[in-house]
């Protein structure tokens, strides 16, 4: 009794996090986007990795991916880095910092998208993200 | 929907895309209410060679 309605809590709990995913304030929906595609890049390329050994992915294929997720690490990087320098600030100067998060995230989803398409090819898939700025 | 068929649906293809650690590790992100620096110090990414091997 007592089990089935811990897991009916965890479930609804759970079911509360995934909608509210996309939403919350400007500091939560940037973690949520930013972790997603941190995650996907993640098991993106393990998944690549793993192919690469197994002889179905080339060299070339290799190099193509790992330059695309060069660009997108650097972006992602820089995105956080900047999120983090916003944070660090008091309310009233944020606003620069906020403006320079949002055009280093346009940069960090655009290389994101050619990320996917790239690992697209070599038949690993990953999940889109919509701007969430 | 039902929420708990879509929290059902929701983890079974997160797990199904991604594997049960990529999934906990979306699940814990969403848990974090109001994202500290730490926070964002946690989403740094390894160098894409490290995955291949060097």
């Amino acid at each position: 009794m007592f089990r089935k309605r811990s897991l009916n809590f965890l479930i609804i709990f759970i079911a509360i996090l995934a909608i509210l995913g996309c939403a919350g304030s400007f500091n939560k929906r940037s973690f949520n986007a930013l972790g997603t595609m941190g995650v996907t890049y993640d098991t993106a390329l393990k998944s690549a990795a793993d192919l690469y050994k197994r002889g179905l992915i080339s060299d070339e294929g290799k190099s193509k991916i790992i330059e695309a997720a060069n660009s997108y690490r650097v972006a992602h990087e820089d995105a956080v880095t900047a999120f983090q320098q916003y944070l660090s600030l008091p309310p009233e100067q944020q606003a620069e910092s906020k403006q320079k998060f949002i055009t280093l995230s346009q940069v960090a989803l655009s290389a994101y998208s050619e990320l996917l398409s790239v690992l697209t090819t070599y038949g690993v898939y990953g999940e889109p993200v919509k701007p969430w700025f | 929907m039902n929420p708990e068929l879509y929290a059902v649906l929701t983890i079974t293809e997160l797990i199904m895309k991604y594997g049960v650690p990529a999934a906990l590790q979306m699940i814990t992100m969403w848990e974090v209410e109001e994202p500290t620096i730490a926070d964002w110090e946690a989403l740094r990414l390894k160098k894409p060679e490290d995955y291949f091997g060097g």
